[in-house]
């Protein structure tokens, strides 16, 4: 007997109505922000991929998916706040596509943003679509058409541990899991770059535009003497009949798209972990309803079951342990015909619901259940009662099985996620599969306001010591940079920019991109439940 | 067991449909079958259908059923008694009768005598304007060659140069000029020397819109000529007949009757014996001309079979054992209307080219008063090797009206998959307004070509024929339902 | 981008069309229902389009369909994308020089300058390692040039036969030195 979620919210009531013209716009300057990122280019370069014979990086991934297929991008608005806005999406188009009946990663990298180079949050939003081919067993086909690192900001991408290097040591371990790569050679790939297709299983590169080689003819020059063109240096002729760098040369992107998809539909299709499921349906509510729901100003508390109806099958919800806790909501849903668990914040983290998450996570984990984190939270609950009922140890058992689960978990940024309770409801640090964030989301260690008090407070107290007494003016030279930091940092732009999340979402959206992430994580084995000490 | 006393085992020597219709005929008479066959034709429906199937050689399958010698040694070798020739081929070769006869093998079909004076065109004509029937106007180049184009000028324009050896609409040209008659009478005789081995030809007038009629004729070694009613066969394409049906639409039957006793008349003055036909040009005016005579069963026997209810292929045999005809003129009823349309590996779109190609599914049309004439199968692949005729599928109907209806009908579920074949054209010369009212002439073709041209397809009709192909192309299905769940349920989205 | 069929003598794009349910399909930006059932006897099969059930035969030989609906043969081709991407992007004109694939030495040449030559005919035949191995016009062409001869050692990569695609002159191999004179 399957239960449906009773929606109390009247979509008449001039509540719904004002939350929902205020998403409704913030849910089109995201759209806005969006197109422009992925559309928007000054003519010039249009005009140079043509010149070229190039397609426009969109429309070569249009060619290599399955058509009628779903494409889910990842981080489509990556750097959006970083290098004065040049580097659109990070200069590379990252998502989830279906080639050849197969879940794939495609990395892209996007020739017409500065030539295709790598800035450092390229790098880092590189390496982080290879942490996810790794985690979920996904393959990966790239598009190479890059320049290379930008040298200006070198200190920022070259040496660290996860900077470029970790991209060719990700494509080495994928290798080394069995997990196939191909690269399609549009682009000259030069240096660090040349070990993308060197490092993919298969590689077709293009006559004409692909090269591929260590050192470019400038380099060469520079360093021996030698005068080389490129194509004789590294092109598609002396790579597929002479060194064997490269297995496959093509005439068009066309045909090296189509060929791509050949190669892939060799790939062999590994069993999926085996968890719940049945035959999907749409949510009973009209997910459009969503706009109404969540306020438009984050102090407001509002019923996250009301969410839960809009995105899962049938608004059908197993509630577990309804009456304990009631600050986090638990329980089974489907999403796409697939079962999870469902963790969803409706107030503050108390004893008692830390327990009942630690709980409700190790069923799941027992049950073979992927977990569905729903964030909007400020934190656990502070003050000497529940201190004294022991909320550290209650809160650290909370994130000792969520850190410990074994099946995949993912993470909706539906509203608010402040300080440690962003930990607990599994954030960026948790090895989530997948982050989606909304538009209105917003993320820090406190909030804007609390924060600014924090440290007027403490300028405050500073003062008095020293037998002053502040003005008002001076509170509000204190309260009004931090407010306006917290403002620019706290902001689901800045998040997504930095690549803290997967990407942001239109909330109407989040079935489906959940329903393409479950899937695409089952590759991988799940294994047997384990966990740490639970301090008790 | 036969029941054709001294016809024990007959040797076909033919192929195709005409030798599964007579094998069919044979077995059902409890007579011994036998067919020569090439290797080309092994396994096909005729080979299957007779009791013995004998190999013949030659370079070309066309040259050894033209190989007499072989053929006759053949007979003789599993002592055949007769030999029945079909139609084309040797059917028509008087020597080749004579030889059948003095290796002391009945020949299924009218004397060498009558083969010769009849299957000649110009002996033919001669005989037959000398009897005092009447004729089209024409002129011989044999009996002057020197003033042959000018004789030929005199029956005016326009005119036919035709093969006096020929037959089966080729070595034919028409000439509307006298500019183009030295041109055509070169082209007239390189055909009729190609096609027959003889490159004798003559000149006629050509009746403009003549309706072609041709009378079914029986007759026994003992005087006795029948009719078994006419034929119209105006429906034709490069001087071949492709649809062919009895009553004569649209005739009288004061005309029917002159014509079928003109038939029997000059049947009769030729001492003819076995089945012929006699042809006859009808002009748009009433008038009617003899054309030629057919010393042999010819391809649209079915349509009087249906309506008269007697087995050609029988008589003839019976005929050829010696037996006196059963059957008596005023005896023969004639019952509804019967139409044949022949079924050939061409494309009417493309002129009429033949088609080559495999047969991977044939399918006859089945039905109240439908017949299937084929001597084609499954798995056979259609060559240039042999004439493009597939099949024939003949109807029988109360009337003209229900017998057009049931031939469509069956043209449309003939199903015929690999090659090219003209059934979905003859359905269209089956519906047109012109054909169901009678207005057949010989043409017909020609004139309606436009009308009679394949349609085009509308979107919703081209959307189903790529539907259909699609789905069932293996490659297709197998990348379709690849994509994994929930993918194809959410379908194309974009985050 | 989708999966193409020609139909007399014009190119369509068949778009399966993923949703919940029944098969779709689009073509030429219309979508609509289709299945595809089969029928009792050999060929025949049951299509449901668009709320319609038709009768069809269908017979295929390679890429090739033949469709029979409503007393029509239709004839539809399954085109391989990948095939004609090749022969679109393949460089029209202009010399084509076939290079030995390993040392060897040439045992007989087949063809002479001038000659027209089709697809897969026999250029020459060459030896290496106690093995022989023939080389082919790997398209229509006209030999432009034959550089060895039987008897001849050659190295891996060397030109062994210089083709043209039809146009150009043969033998026209003048130095620049010899033009200037």
């Amino acid at each position: 007997m399957m239960r449906r979620i009773e929606s109390r919210i009247d979509p008449r009531s001039a509540e719904f109505q004002r939350y929902r013209a205020a998403n409704l716009e913030r849910v089109a300057e995201f759209r806005a922000m969006q197109d422009a990122a992925r559309f928007e280019r000054p003519q010039r370069d249009f005009d140079r991929l043509a010149h070229h014979g190039k397609l426009f990086v969109r429309d070569r991934i249009e060619q290599l998916i399955d058509p009628g297929t779903p494409f889910l991008e990842l981080s489509s608005l990556a750097a959006n706040t970083e290098y004065d806005g040049d580097a659109k999406s990070a200069s590379v188009v990252c998502g989830i596509g279906i080639v050849s009946g197969r879940e794939v990663i495609i990395r892209a990298d996007d020739p017409s943003i500065k030539g295709g180079a790598w800035y450092p949050l390229t790098v880092k939003k590189n390496v982080r679509i290879l942490d996810i081919a790794i985690e979920n067993r996904l393959p990966v086909v790239h598009i190479c058409d890059s320049a290379g690192g930008f040298l200006p900001l070198q200190s920022e991408l070259f040496a660290d541990k996860d900077n470029a290097g970790r991209i060719f040591r990700n494509q080495s371990i994928l290798s080394k899991m069995g997990v196939p790569q191909l690269a399609l050679v549009f682009g000259q790939c030069t240096a660090g770059g040349a070990y993308i297709p060197s490092l993919s299983d298969y590689s077709i590169i293009l006559r004409g535009n692909g090269g591929i080689f260590l050192g470019g003819p400038p380099l060469v020059k520079a360093a021996t003497g030698e005068v080389v063109d490129h194509d004789t240096l590294g092109g598609a002729d002396v790579h597929t009949q002479v060194s064997g760098v490269a297995d496959y040369a093509a005439n068009s992107e066309e045909e090296a798209i189509l060929l791509g998809r050949e190669i892939v539909s060799q790939w062999h299709r590994p069993e999926k972990a085996a968890i719940e499921r049945r035959e999907p349906e749409p949510p009973a509510y009209d997910p459009q309803e969503l706009y109404g729901i969540v306020p438009d100003d984050i102090k407001i508390q509002f019923d996250m079951r009301e969410v839960i109806a809009r995105i899962v099958d049938g608004s059908y919800f197993h509630e577990y342990q309804p009456d304990y806790g009631k600050t986090l909501i638990c329980g089974y849903a489907w999403i796409w015909g697939q079962k999870v668990g469902i963790l969803a914040n409706n107030g503050v983290l108390f004893n008692d619901s830390s327990l009942k998450g630690a709980h409700f996570i190790e069923l799941c984990d027992k049950n073979r259940t992927p977990l569905v984190f729903l964030q909007n939270i400020t934190g656990f609950m502070v003050g000497r009662e529940y201190e004294a009922r022991g909320i550290c140890k209650d809160g650290a058992k909370f994130i000792m099985v969520q850190s410990g689960a074994s099946v995949p978990k993912f993470t909706v940024m539906v509203n608010g996620s402040f300080g440690a309770g962003n930990y607990g409801m599994c954030g960026r640090a948790y090895d989530g599969r997948f982050i989606f964030s909304w538009p209105n989301h917003q993320i820090g260690i406190m909030g804007a306001e609390q924060a600014a008090n924090t440290l007027a407070d403490v300028k405050i107290r500073q003062l008095e010591r020293a037998g002053e007494k502040p003005t008002e003016a001076e509170i509000e030279a204190i309260r009004r940079p931090v407010l306006e930091s917290y403002a620019r940092e706290s902001s689901a732009y800045y998040a997504t920019s930095q690549i803290w999340d997967d990407g942001l979402i239109d909330p109407v959206d989040t079935r489906n991109a959940l329903g393409m992430a479950i899937s695409a994580s089952l590759n991988t084995p799940i294994e047997a439940p384990h966990y740490g000490v639970l301090r008790f | 067991m036969t029941s054709v006393p001294g016809i024990e085992k007959v040797l076909i020597a033919n192929r195709g449909e005409i030798a599964l219709r007579v094998a069919t005929t044979l077995r059902r008479l409890g007579i011994a079958s036998a067919a020569v066959v090439h290797a080309e034709d092994a396994g096909s429906p005729a080979a299957l259908a007779v009791d013995e199937a004998c190999p013949i050689e030659g370079e070309t399958p066309v040259a050894a059923h033209l190989d007499a010698d072989q053929i006759i040694r053949i007979a003789r070798e599993i002592g055949a008694d007769a030999l029945h020739p079909g139609y084309g081929f040797l059917a028509e070769n008087a020597p080749f009768a004579e030889a059948v006869e003095a290796a002391g093998i009945r020949w299924i079909g009218p004397t060498p005598e009558a083969i010769r004076l009849m299957g000649d065109k110009i002996e033919s004509r001669r005989f037959v304007a000398e009897a005092g029937f009447p004729l089209t106007p024409s002129a011989s180049e044999e009996d002057d060659p020197a003033t042959f184009a000018s004789r030929a000028e005199e029956i005016g324009f326009p005119l036919l140069i035709k093969a006096s050896a020929g037959g089966g609409g080729k070595g034919m040209q028409i000439v509307r000029s006298a500019g183009d008659l030295p041109r055509a009478i070169e082209l007239a005789r390189s055909e009729a020397s190609r096609y027959f081995a003889d490159d004798r030809i003559y000149a006629e007038r050509y009746v403009e819109s003549p309706r072609h009629v041709e009378v079914q004729i029986l007759a026994d070694a003992h005087g006795k000529v029948l009719h078994l009613g006419e034929r119209d066969c105006s429906i034709q394409r490069r001087f071949q007949k492709l649809v062919e049906e009895t009553p004569a639409p649209a005739m009288d039957d004061a005309l029917r009757d002159r014509i079928c006793a003109q038939a029997v008349a000059i049947a009769q003055a030729a001492n003819y014996r076995n089945a012929g036909t006699v042809e006859f040009v009808l002009a748009p005016d009433g008038e009617f001309y003899f054309l030629e005579m057919n010393t042999r069963l010819q391809v649209e026997h079915p349509v009087t079979e249906m309506v008269t209810g007697v087995d050609l292929v029988e008589e003839q045999v019976k005929i050829a054992a010696g037996q006196p005809l059963a059957l008596e003129q005023a005896s023969i009823r004639f019952e509804g209307a019967s139409i044949e349309c022949r079924l050939c590996a061409e494309d009417p779109d493309e002129d009429f080219r033949p088609a080559v190609g495999p047969l991977l599914l044939v399918r006859p049309p089945e039905g109240p008063g439908v017949r299937f004439d084929g001597g084609i199968a499954e798995g056979q692949e259609v060559t240039t090797a042999f004439d493009p005729m597939l099949a024939k599928v003949i109807v029988h109907g109360r009337d003209r009206v229900e017998a057009i209806a049931r031939m469509r009908k069956a043209l449309s579920e003939t199903v015929i998959l690999g090659c090219t074949t003209n059934a979905a054209y003859l359905e269209r010369i089956l519906g047109h307004a012109d054909f169901a009212a009678g207005h057949v002439e010989t043409g017909f073709i020609p004139s309606h070509e436009a009308e009679l041209a394949s349609p085009p397809l509308t979107t919703e009709e081209r959307d189903t024929v790529l539907a259909a192909a699609a789905l069932s192309n293996r490659d297709f299905v197998e990348r379709v339902s690849a994509v994994p769940e929930p993918a194809a349920s959410i379908g194309r989205w974009q985050n | 981008m989708g999966y193409d069929f020609a139909l007399e003598g014009e190119s369509f794009a068949v778009h399966p069309v993923h949703r919940p349910g029944r098969g779709h399909l689009a073509i030429e930006g219309r979508a609509f229902a289709a299945e595809l059932f089969p029928g009792l006897v050999t060929g025949e099969h049951f299509l449901e389009i668009d709320g319609r059930q038709e009768r069809i035969f269908v017979a295929v030989r390679g890429d090739v369909h033949f469709v029979h609906w409503r007393g029509r043969v239709h004839r539809v081709e399954a085109i391989d994308a990948l095939e004609r991407a090749r022969r679109a992007a393949d460089p029209a004109g202009g010399a084509e020089v076939i290079q030995a694939p390993m040392p060897g030495t040439v045992v007989e040449v087949a063809v002479a300058a001038g000659a027209a030559v089709t697809a897969g005919q026999l250029l020459m035949t060459i030896e290496s390692m106690k093995l022989q191995t023939a080389i082919n016009a790997p398209a229509d062409a006209l030999v432009g040039e034959v550089c060895v001869a039987a008897g001849d050692t050659f190295d891996q990569g060397d030109v062994l036969v210089r083709l043209a695609a039809g146009d150009e002159e043969p033998g026209d191999a003048e130095t620049d030195e010899e033009k200037a004179r």
